[in-house]
């Protein structure tokens, strides 16, 4: 009975937050619960394990506020330490502020300075930078298309995101923000930062996802033919947020802060928590514990509800496992196992 | 007006030296103020650091 009066509650939220037939709704789905085992990574410590790539037999793993350095890896399964990348800094081949990263086709490591404002690549033996476009004026994540190009969200909120070559020029860009409750002004650089996103892409289905990290708004675009498969919009709706002086202050919740293009599928992973009670310090903990999962039509097929809170992930589908980062212990590296069987 | 404060707070109970917070107030005329708390992920449009929540 519980579970229905849920069920009713969530279909009442999902009618007052997403109004408009545009959005496709999040429906009622089975939820599994996942049982994680914790990795010991001795010889590093964290202090916000943000976002995990595996590349091989080698994983990478990106501290967001790395005191040193900001990339670790490690072999795997063993994980043996081998090296770190992105040397913390403001001088030459350091990095300021390292947003995400990337393996390439190569498995050459490609990480994001948002502050200096490049992407950089390194090799085992040399590192380069693409300049992002000063017109950007701040990136927030990117992917890579191929291995001549990238997509980045567009914080300026002229489209909603843009792709750049390799020279750092833009040459093309995807779609609006989809706001309803802004939709006569979308291009304004408020709004695209109450609508900062994450974002994947998959070479091989074409297909690229964008979460918002202050909402529960999931778009999904089949980049290969430039058009917009879906939005799925939850109980919480859009970003909330207060224009203040040309800034957006967020007011919602803390959405999605990972998402994954898989071959058929889209994971997605959601928080919940609202800002208030985050302010308030009511949440005393990092990071959420509903990984959705979407089929690549933007319908909502389950929900993996975790054992721990996690920031951010990689699920190998072929092994049916997730690997995740949970900052709010000292061994953050987990895993959940047997996917399929649940 | 650009007023700059800086302060701690213990944010990830399991790792006592992440009590790096910082505050960034922009003070356009007096009224008009927004300010970045914490160590997080969300990206303050001021301090250009990423925090836990902005106010």
């Amino acid at each position: 009975m519980n579970r229905f009066f849920s069920f009713l509650f969530v279909v009442c939220l999902s009618l007052v937050s997403c109004q408009d037939d545009i959005y496709t709704k999040k429906k009622f789905v089975q939820e599994i619960e996942l049982t994680s085992s914790q990795y010991m990574l001795d010889q590093v410590q964290f202090r916000y394990p943000y976002r995990i790539r595996m590349y091989g037999n080698k994983l990478f793993i990106m501290d967001l506020h790395g005191d040193e350095n900001y990339i670790y890896t490690f072999s795997y399964p063993d994980l043996h330490y081998l090296r770190t990348y992105g040397k913390k800094g403001s001088g030459p081949n350091e990095i300021l502020d390292c947003k995400n990263i990337r393996i390439d086709e190569n498995g050459h490591l490609w990480m994001l300075d948002s502050n200096k404002n490049i992407l950089v690549c390194f090799s085992d033996t040399e590192q380069y930078e693409i300049p992002l476009p000063r017109s950007l004026i701040r990136t927030l994540d990117f992917d890579l298309i191929g291995n001549s190009q990238f997509v980045v969200p567009d914080y300026k909120g002229e489209s909603r995101c843009k792709v750049i070559n390799k020279s750092g020029e833009i040459v093309e860009e995807y779609g609006e923000i989809p706001s309803l409750k802004y939709q006569n002004s979308r291009t304004d650089i408020a709004l695209a930062q109450a609508w900062r996103s994450f974002l994947d892409y998959n070479p091989e289905n074409g297909i690229l996802a964008i979460a918002t990290q202050l909402g529960e708004v999931i778009e999904i675009y089949d980049a290969l033919h430039d058009s917009l498969i879906a939005t799925i919009c939850g109980p919480d709706g859009e970003p909330k947020y207060l224009r203040n002086n040309g800034f957006a202050k967020p007011n919602g919740i803390m959405g999605y802060s990972d998402v994954q293009v898989g071959s058929k599928a889209i994971y997605a992973l959601f928080w919940g928590q609202t800002l208030k009670d985050i302010q308030h310090g009511k949440v005393t903990h990092e990071g959420g514990n509903r990984l959705e999962v979407f089929d690549l039509h933007g319908n909502l097929t389950k929900v993996y509800l975790l054992d721990r809170y996690i920031t951010g992930f990689q699920i190998d589908e072929k092994t049916q496992t997730i690997l995740a980062l949970d900052p709010n212990c000292n061994q953050p590296l987990v895993e959940y196992c047997n996917l399929k069987s649940q | 007006m650009t007023i700059c404060l800086l302060f701690s707070q213990s944010l990830v109970h399991t790792s006592e030296d992440l009590t790096l917070t910082n505050l960034e107030a922009l003070a356009d005329n007096e009224s008009t103020i927004i300010s970045c708390y914490g160590v997080g992920s969300i990206d303050c449009p001021l301090t250009k650091t990423k925090v836990k929540f902005i106010e």
